[in-house]
């Protein structure tokens, strides 16, 4: 399955590019996904830092399987601020 | 209305420019959207794509929530979520301050996923009114370059007693900064830069 991935702030600059395409086998995670970005792109994230992915708008789990079609982005840390 | 192919906003604007001259005044302060989500006037149109033109001031009476470009008024959303039943509006204003630990900042930028950040500002909003006696929420919050002292978010809430709109205000503006995909990059006057990064634990996949 080919997810068209779209990327903001942090990651599309880390990326050089706010969308990247990802060739993934057919009925692969959400975890799946992230191992193959940080293949691909080893300086978006550190390791220990996890990479947050939405489907479709809404937040999902690493487990989730993803479908053709799937509108997907990689959330960076929200900016939180101090209060 | 039939264009040729490849036209873009700015040429429908031109066109409807021709067909009524008050429109050359009105348009270049209107948003524009395309199928339900702002463009800029370089957007190349589709065969039926529904196009709306949206006056920056007008915030239509009960709940909002929209990431927008343009300054944020706060008389606008205040008078949005105001209506004769209520004794009390608390506004919360987020701003953009001269400063982060010291570090002089130059200016802001903002970026959302503005689909799901509108969708999300929106799920803050019902959990509000279930927590807490209120009537109309409203949460703008805005994105690209801001100068400090610019309002970069806007939190109106409006209820019949005191309490519940202050409090829910609280809530709204912890959770927002928790959950909603918006990213802010300092741009400090020594001419680094970075992506602010929350807590990333904090978020909780639903």
């Amino acid at each position: 399955v080919r997810i068209e991935l779209r990327l903001f702030a942090l990651y599309r600059e880390r990326a050089g590019a706010a969308l990247v395409s990802v060739e993934l086998p057919d009925d692969s995670t959400v975890g799946d996904l992230t191992a193959a970005v940080r293949a691909d792109y080893p300086r978006l994230a550190p390791p220990e830092v996890r990479i947050v992915v939405a489907v479709n708008a809404e937040y999902a789990d690493d487990d989730q399987t993803l479908q053709a079609g799937d509108e997907v982005c990689l959330i960076p840390p929200v900016s939180g601020g101090r209060g | 209305m039939t264009l040729t192919d490849g036209a873009t906003v700015t040429d429908l604007i031109s066109e409807l420019a021709s067909e009524q001259a008050r429109f050359t005044d009105m348009a270049p302060s209107l948003m524009v959207s395309v199928n339900q989500a702002y463009v800029e006037r370089d957007a190349e149109l589709q065969d039926g794509d529904e196009v709306a033109f949206i006056p920056p001031e007008i915030i239509m009476a009960g709940d909002v929530y929209k990431i927008q470009d343009n300054e944020i008024k706060p008389d606008a959303l205040y008078n949005a979520v105001l209506a004769d039943s209520d004794g009390a509006v608390t506004t919360f204003a987020g701003v953009v301050r001269d400063n982060t630990k010291g570090r002089g900042t130059s200016y802001l930028v903002y970026d959302a996923y503005r689909d799901m950040a509108e969708k999300k500002m929106r799920e803050i909003g019902d959990e509000v009114k279930d927590k807490w006696e209120v009537d109309c929420v409203g949460i703008l919050h805005r994105v690209g370059r801001l100068k400090i002292g610019e309002i970069s978010v806007l939190i109106a809430i409006s209820s019949p007693h005191r309490k519940a709109s202050l409090e829910a205000c609280h809530y709204a503006i912890d959770q927002l900064k928790q959950t909603v995909p918006i990213w802010k990059k300092e741009v400090w006057t020594d001419g680094g830069e970075a992506w602010i990064e929350g807590d990333p634990s904090a978020l909780v996949s639903r």
